[in-house]
């Protein structure tokens, strides 16, 4: 399954904020992959994540397999804490 | 002769040591077995993370949790998943050797960040430099330099110094380094600082300048690399080294002491810094406390602003370090010289007389609220002190107070927890110091920020070339305002510290004591030598001496006649 979002962090998905969300997408064990035009990246590389250049008020997709719908929530929790997303 | 950047103070005299970059045959060939190639792989990467994780424990050990954090990412790089999927289809599909895979792969990221154009970005495509290298030889088993078989006197030459390398530099034998990339900021610079080794960073075309085994001198404090000298010169700087060195242990020895006077007046020596890096350096130089974290750097190397988050996040990693120790964040403090990319700003006749600092931050109340959120927000980590820069009237620190009220609020509807803090202001305006008993009775503390307060009273821009003679810090004028600014903050029991460069120059710095000044904020390398010339002046002698000097005339008689009372012993 996937959901769309809206990225809201000033500093796009490449500082130090990334760096300690892919650690916490890390520590999951569950596969997550982060979608942003054509491009799918492993959401656990942070040299991925990183090269994706994603800046503010862009749109994203995260995907997981069905039966882990909890994490996407546990993802979404994150990013709107960290204030990511609205 | 050569001039670089001067990262570290300090002289070497010694042979170069030029530092290659192992070669590593990366060519393309077909391999019979890719399983196996595999395998060599995973072996190299666990193999390299064994190596990260010594090192960074060693790293630790020798300069501090903040300056090793670097390795942290490293193990996250080592790992990478997306690298390593890459790497293994690569050698799957193409029957390819594994260091021709991991270059290609490798290759391709740092081209995407150095296309990115983002600081942060160019950093890390550094890190992965570093990691791949050492992954490449295991994989191969042929080991890059280990400094720590380096046994005679040298001064290192090389591209930069990495992450890895920095940990074994054994300052016996290492007395400097030279190197083409970094400047003031990068991890070699900061460990070059902590290890009080002498560096210079920016040579271009270093390899070329130089061979393996000349006999060169640096300077650390102005930059200069001497090719070719004569025995003069040589004789000049092992002097000059000589008395360096015996400064330098003879200061070690005030580190865990009080910083009292003679006869046993305490005060508070504090550090200035302008990133969470230098975090490290204020504790090996056993500062009291921050008495100025420049925001600045954090904005300025940027393309777009920093988040909450971002700020948040160097607040706290700061005032965790610290501990109990205080904490003096400043809030922005741009406009004037110092501008920001993303924020387009209308361009100023007089920029020193403009929108600047808190002016600035009260137009931008966005920008603001962000940063105040991100302070409160951090203030349950430690001692923490939030700064204003610029304050003019009354009327901008109510409506500083108002925004905080306001953000307070939020945080109470929102549940978002804060800690305690105390609100100060920077006094670096005339007017401000004329209404210091009103603005005293606002804050919980002043800072006296003298280069502002030197230029705004002489109405003589500071970066301006032709009139540096206006720059007089003993001036009576400026002498007699930070009498006026202590003596209505102790009437109303705040604490008044100054963090202009008066305060680390050892002379100004005693007698900003004298006036009545309650702790001196400066730069982290100049806390020890400010201790051991406190140790040898009496407090009764420096307040007698200020309280004279505030009925002279000019900067001339007061300089004249506190050389006569404070003692400095061969510093100067």
């Amino acid at each position: 399954m996937e959901r769309t979002y809206q990225l809201i962090s000033e500093t796009g998905l490449h500082a130090r904020p990334a760096t300690n969300f892919v650690m916490f997408i890390a520590s999951l064990p569950v596969d997550v992959h982060l979608i942003h035009k054509d491009f799918t990246a492993d959401a656990k590389s942070i040299m991925a994540i990183m090269s994706l250049g994603l800046a503010k008020g862009e749109i994203f997709k995260l995907r997981v397999a069905d039966e882990n719908e909890e994490y996407l929530d546990q993802i979404e929790n994150y990013m709107r804490e960290h204030q990511f997303i609205d | 002769m050569i001039k670089g950047i001067p990262v570290s103070k300090g002289y070497a005299i010694a042979k170069t040591f030029i530092l290659n970059k192992p070669k590593i045959d990366t060519q393309k060939r077909i391999v019979m077995d890719p399983d196996l190639e595999i395998r060599r792989y995973h072996d190299a990467i666990e193999k390299t993370k064994n190596a990260i994780e010594k090192l960074r424990m060693k790293s630790i050990e020798r300069f501090g949790e903040e300056t090793s954090k670097i390795f942290d990412a490293h193990l996250m790089i080592a790992e990478d998943p997306e690298i390593k999927t890459s790497v293994e289809s690569m050698i799957s599909h193409e029957k390819c050797n594994l260091t021709y895979a991991l270059k290609t792969v490798v290759d391709r990221f740092l081209k995407l960040f150095n296309d990115l154009d983002n600081q942060y970005l160019r950093e890390r495509a550094l890190d992965l430099k570093d990691v791949s290298e050492r992954i490449l030889s295991f994989a191969v088993g042929i080991q890059g330099h280990d400094l720590s078989d380096i046994h005679e006197e040298v001064i290192l030459v090389a591209e930069d110094i990495t992450p890895s390398e920095t940990t074994q530099l054994d300052t016996r034998y290492i007395k400097g380094f030279i190197t083409e990339q970094g400047g003031m900021t990068s991890h070699s610079a900061i460990i070059a600082r902590l290890l009080n080794l002498p560096a210079v960073a920016g040579i271009k075309d270093v390899f070329k300048r130089i061979k393996d085994g000349d006999e060169i001198i640096i300077d650390g404090f102005t930059g200069k690399v001497i090719l070719n000298y004569d025995e003069k010169t040589k004789a000049e700087y092992i002097e000059k080294l000589k008395h360096y060195h015996d400064l330098l242990s003879s200061l070690s020895s005030y580190i865990g002491k009080e910083s009292t006077t003679e006869d046993g007046y305490q005060t508070k020596l504090l550090a200035n810094i302008g990133s969470p890096k230098d975090v490290d350096l204020v504790l090996s130089n056993d500062a009291e406390g921050i008495g100025l974290f420049r925001t600045e750097l954090l904005y300025m190397d940027k393309t777009q602003m920093p988040s909450e988050e971002e700020q948040f996040l160097a607040y706290q990693e700061v005032l965790e370090k610290m501990g109990d120790k205080p904490v003096t964040i400043r809030t922005l403090d741009i406009g004037g010289d110092k501008y920001l990319p993303y924020l387009k700003l209308e361009h100023e006749l007089n920029p020193f007389l403009g929108k600047r600092a808190i002016r600035l931050s009260l137009t931008y109340p966005e920008v603001f609220k962000s940063q105040l959120r991100a302070l409160m927000r951090a203030s349950l980590y430690g001692q923490l002190k939030i700064m204003i820069p610029m304050i003019s009237t009354k009327e901008e620190i109510i409506q500083v107070k108002k925004i905080i009220k306001s953000i307070k609020d939020d945080f109470d509807e929102k549940n978002i927890p804060y800690g305690t803090y105390q609100l100060g202001i920077m006094i670096e305006v005339p007017s401000a110091v004329m209404i210091a008993d009103v603005l005293a009775k606002e804050v919980d503390f002043f800072s006296i920020g003298t280069n502002d307060l030197i230029q705004y009273t002489f109405a003589a821009d500071r970066t301006h070339e032709g009139l540096s003679q206006y720059y007089q810090p003993l001036h009576p004028s400026i002498l007699k305002m930070i009498d006026m600014v202590v003596t209505a903050a102790h009437h109303q029991k705040i604490e008044v510290s100054v963090c202009g460069e008066m305060a680390g120059n050892l002379l100004q710095g005693l007698l900003l004591l004298g006036l009545g000044v309650d702790s001196l904020s400066m730069t982290p390398s100049e806390i020890l030598k400010m201790r051991r010339v406190l140790s040898i002046n009496s407090y009764d002698k420096l307040t007698q001496i200020a309280q004279s000097v505030l009925k002279y005339e000019s900067e001339d008689q007061v300089l004249r006649e506190i050389k006569k009372w404070i003692t400095l012993e061969g510093d100067s």
